[in-house]
């Protein structure tokens, strides 16, 4: 195999450590390159002189002598440490389970811009594994009692899916982005029921841990910048309900029975469908 | 890439090509020409048999420097060169004058690279001791491409230790 560039070849050529191949195309090259030729000409001398054995000989015990003595200077060490072709990657690893790690237990705020830069636009989905879709103690009881509540429709309160259709179709694997608008200020709440009976708080979450959302604001999950959802779990259709409560209620707030919380609500209610 | 078989007359008219234009760059064109056409002739005359590539680019350098030499230092005309019988490029003949340049052109050789960086001494070395490109790029834990800015670095910087020792 020759290289396209025998500009690196001069290197072999000079210490005659080129196979005849290499040898025969760099000179070849060399008679049609006035650069190339002035360049190989140029090394000449030194090339007379290496390939003179005894010198050669002499030379190299002189070199490896010489730089047995002479320890590798720290820089270069750790320079050749982390051009292992395994180092890299663990490290990368380590760093962003610690990071996920710091955002989980509160040390760093996930909006902070190191977050978005090194976990970028793939990072919601090892944010979401970390507990991007939190769950509170008690809640999947009281989740399951939301999802039986009855649509009341909200007038200028909207979900929103990135596809379109009366029941929009997902495969398990693709990318999500979903959200939801409201003609109203007010405390909001979005909710998953799937196949399998498992009911997931979509909204308030980590990433947008306030209830409260403005009329006509449009609420992404995640929130820009932060990638999209992949859609994972059962397959089967499933169900977006947006609960809406008078602004100024929490609705995670567990010392409020949804008994007296559910008379206040309006629920907005959309489908779609997951396939294996 | 497989190119054509170049037959020994195109092979000597880019040879002379090349000589012409390097040494107009050195000495300019009239002492090129001479360099250019007795080299093409010594080259033809005394080493017909000399068809490979790799043997007639190093020799024509041998000659054109010799010529250069007689033409430039000793003030003699092409035509007038005495090309020894057994003569040979750059001959390691028992001359005590040859050995003592030789040996001191080697003492400079080895004083520069001493003078390089140890990156340079260490990558010097491999290749000396007929690494390939690929396996001193492992050894060094570079990619090979790094391999090769190192390398013509280290060249450049050898060249140029190289021209101070000579002017000293």
């Amino acid at each position: 195999m020759t290289p396209t560039d025998p500009r690196h070849l001069i290197g072999g050529y000079v210490t005659g450590t080129l196979n005849k191949t290499e040898l025969d195309y760099l000179l070849r090259c060399a008679l049609e390159d006035q650069a190339l030729y002035d360049e190989l000409m140029d090394q000449e001398p030194i090339r007379r002189q290496l390939n003179d054995r005894e010198y050669r000989r002499e030379l190299i015990s002189h070199l490896s002598e010489r730089l047995e003595r002479e320890p590798l200077p720290v820089l270069e060490r750790l320079r050749r440490f982390l051009h292992k072709p395994y180092v890299r990657p663990v490290l990368s690893v380590a760093f962003t389970v610690a990071l996920l790690l710091a955002v989980r237990q509160g040390l760093v705020r996930p909006d902070t811009p190191a977050i978005q830069v090194v976990l970028g636009p793939a990072g919601a989905p090892a944010l979401s594994v970390m507990g991007l879709f939190e769950t509170r103690e008690g809640e999947p009881a009281r989740l399951r009692e939301v999802i039986d509540e009855l649509p009341r429709r909200n007038a200028g309160a909207t979900i929103l899916l990135d596809r379109t259709g009366a029941t929009p179709s997902y495969r398990s694997g693709d990318k999500m982005r979903l959200g939801f608008t409201v003609a109203e200020d007010a405390a909001a709440m979005l909710i998953e029921a799937r196949a399998d009976g498992t009911v997931v708080r979509l909204f308030p979450n980590r990433l947008q841990p306030e209830a409260r959302v403005n009329k006509a604001q449009q609420i992404l999950i995640p929130p820009a910048g932060q990638g999209d959802i992949s859609v994972d779990g059962p397959a089967g259709r499933r169900t977006l309900r947006l609960l809406l409560f008078p602004s100024g209620v929490d609705p995670l707030d567990p010392s409020h029975s949804w008994a007296s919380l559910r008379t206040q609500a309006t629920v907005t209610e959309m489908t779609y469908e997951v396939t294996p | 890439m497989a190119t054509p078989e170049l037959s020994y007359e195109e092979k000597l008219k880019l040879i002379r090509e090349r000589i012409l234009a390097h040494w107009t760059y050195k000495v300019g064109k009239d002492i090129a020409e001479d360099i250019a056409q007795e080299t093409l002739v010594v080259l033809f005359t005394k080493y017909n048999k000399v068809r490979d590539l790799q043997d007639m680019i190093p020799l024509s350098y041998g000659i054109a420097a010799n010529v250069h030499f007689t033409v430039v230092r000793k003030g003699r005309p092409a035509r007038e060169i005495d090309w020894p019988e057994n003569w040979e490029p750059l001959a390691q003949g028992p001359n005590p004058e040859t050995l003592l340049v030789k040996k001191q052109a080697q003492t400079n050789l080895t004083d520069a690279i001493d003078a390089l960086g140890r990156r340079c001494r260490e990558l010097f070395l491999l290749k000396l001791q007929g690494y390939g490109y690929a396996e001193i790029a492992t050894i060094m834990d570079a990619p090979v491409a790094r391999i090769y800015v190192w390398d013509f670095r280290c060249r450049r910087d050898l060249k140029t230790l190289l021209g101070k020792a000579g002017r000293a």
